[in-house]
């Protein structure tokens, strides 16, 4: 199989055109290109597209969360900041508790 | 039992972010980086293993690193699984080259197995902070007992702990209670605790201060702050205290002294700092204001007696973040922030990086103590000597830029002769 034109993949995928080249600029699904330039879908692609929309109706997942849960692998940076601003909103209660519980267990040894 | 990891942390690719707060962290930490300075010239660690037990935080990452400066062969594991910053570890580990044990929200058996891997260092000297590294070595890793030269304890109830042991002759080597150093008490308990409870309360209520009686229960340390801090905001403050010493101290602070009995009937907002349990009962909340405000500043939620709070409410709901409105059955509304946990730690922020500055240099420069005094140190619990409290205060000064008097010779003789002759 060469592959699928935009038109066809969005006939055999359920996508319309316009979030195919979406999907595309944002780096999650990349088609490759014909000679003459045009966007071919390949098996892989195609098995992206379906597994996506799929991601999609399970869990509720906008297209923009997916490009940011791409750009959390790619860039250590952002990764780093937002796991520590989430560690920072749910450290407190939970490793006072533990504490707590850790001094009452010396207290009683 | 031996570990084949060299270090165990969530995740390398975090280190950049860990980097960035540690030194973010080390800039409000003078006294302990002027210590890491020295350190690296002087070499006073050198040739030492050491494992530490710590909440592995940008603060004990600044300690790790003043005592790699020094020489030490330096491991890390975390004395709380949920308190690790798992970019911290992976900047000690990947930047630093201090091997890191720990990974937040790790289960038991690696908390646990993370512990033995900073005992398989075969540590010269051990930190702790709950006597973690301790414990192991006293129970099942015995035979490493005597390559200790001597270890250091954070938390008072630890040192209970070790005092215990020391009575039944069963301390295995020397520890130094860093929990008791001047600078410490004065930093942690008195100005960082008496801070961030007021921060507590303000943000979990947004109440004001002013014109408030707010009392107080327990005038030590932490008492000693929070009173004087809630009087600055305007407060009327009441003390409520069982040792005379410290009640008359109160009162000649200006403090108003009474017990909890009468305080109970004029109170705004009380406030535990005692260390004991149930010091405000089901007989003073019946006596309480409609609108009392009730938080706890001690290490556990059993200084404010929550089940008796619970039978005599006749409904409860969330009136706000925090803040647990408890309606008797009289209509009188009394409010409980964060449960009577630790309101510093709850509804605040906890410790500012400077007041960690303090306890951290007694950590590094007990150590160096330990090194030096090797030979006369016994198998006991030893507060922090006076010279390390008055040498990180003199780091403290230096750092704020604030100068003292130097005594002349003739002084100094003259006290001298005076201290001979009477």
């Amino acid at each position: 199989m060469d592959g699928f034109t935009v038109g066809d993949a969005a006939a055999h995928t359920g996508w319309s055109a316009r979030m195919l080249r979406y999907l595309e600029a944002a780096g999650l699904v990349v088609p490759g290109r014909s000679a003459s330039g045009y966007r071919l879908y390949g098996l892989l692609e195609l098995n992206q597209l379906q597994a996506l929309a799929e991601l999609r109706r399970r869990f509720g997942v906008e297209l923009t969360e997916l490009a940011f849960a791409a750009r959390l692998r790619t860039e250590p940076a952002l990764r780093g900041a937002v796991e520590s601003w989430l560690a920072g909103i749910d450290a407190a209660p939970a490793w006072v508790e533990w504490e707590q519980h850790k001094h009452e267990r010396l207290l009683a040894a | 039992m031996a570990t084949t990891k060299r270090h165990d942390v969530k995740d390398l690719s975090l280190a950049p972010e860990g980097v960035r707060r540690i030194e973010w962290a080390d800039r409000q930490m003078p006294v302990l980086s002027a210590i890491r300075r020295r350190f690296e010239e002087e070499q006073p660690l050198a040739g030492y293993r050491i494992s530490a037990c710590l909440h592995v935080t940008t603060e004990t990452a600044c300690l790790m690193r003043a005592l790699k400066a020094g020489g030490g062969d330096v491991v890390l594991c975390a004395s709380n699984p949920l308190s690790t910053q798992d970019d911290v570890a992976a900047a000690l580990v990947a930047e630093f080259d201090i091997p890191v044990f720990a990974i937040k929200g790790e289960d038991n058996d690696t908390y646990y197995s993370h512990i033995e891997a900073a005992v398989d260092h075969r540590p010269h000297l051990t930190m702790d902070d709950g006597a973690d590294v301790i414990g192991v070595l006293h129970s099942h890793r015995r035979e490493q007992l005597g390559d200790i030269i001597a270890g250091t304890e954070e938390t008072t109830t630890g040192v209970i702990r070790l005092k215990a042991l020391e009575r039944e002759g069963a301390l295995g080597f020397p520890i130094i209670a860093v929990n008791d150093a001047l600078t410490k008490h004065m930093f942690d308990n008195r100005y960082g605790t008496g801070q961030s409870t007021i921060d507590g309360i303000v943000r979990a209520t947004n109440v004001l201060l002013a014109g408030k009686r707010f009392v107080v229960a327990g005038y030590g340390w932490v008492g000693k702050g929070v009173s004087q801090r809630a009087r600055g905001l305007g407060a009327q403050v009441i003390v409520t205290e069982v040792e005379p010493l410290q009640a008359l101290e109160a009162a000649m602070d200006g403090f108003e002294v009474m017990p909890m009995a009468r305080a109970a009937e004029v109170g705004d907002i009380f406030c535990t700092a005692t260390g004991d349990k149930s010091v405000v009962r089901g007989e003073h909340m019946e006596r309480m204001k409609d609108g009392a405000i009730l938080a706890n500043t001690g290490h556990f939620n059993v200084e404010i007696d929550i089940p008796a709070l619970r039978a005599l409410a006749a409904d409860t709901r969330e009136a706000r973040q925090f803040v647990e409105e408890f309606t008797l059955a009289d209509g009188r509304r009394l409010y409980l922030i964060a449960d009577g946990r630790l309101v510093n730690l709850a509804a605040a922020e906890g410790h500012p990086a400077l007041v960690m500055d303090m306890s951290f240099a007694n950590q590094a420069l007990s150590l160096e103590y330990a090194v030096q005094n090797a030979p006369e140190l016994e198998r006991r619990v030893y507060p922090v000597p006076e010279a390390i409290d008055r040498e990180i205060a003199r780091l403290k000064l230096a750092a704020m830029g604030l100068e003292i008097d130097v005594l002349s010779e003739e002084q100094e003789r003259y006290l001298a002769s005076w201290q001979e002759g009477t």
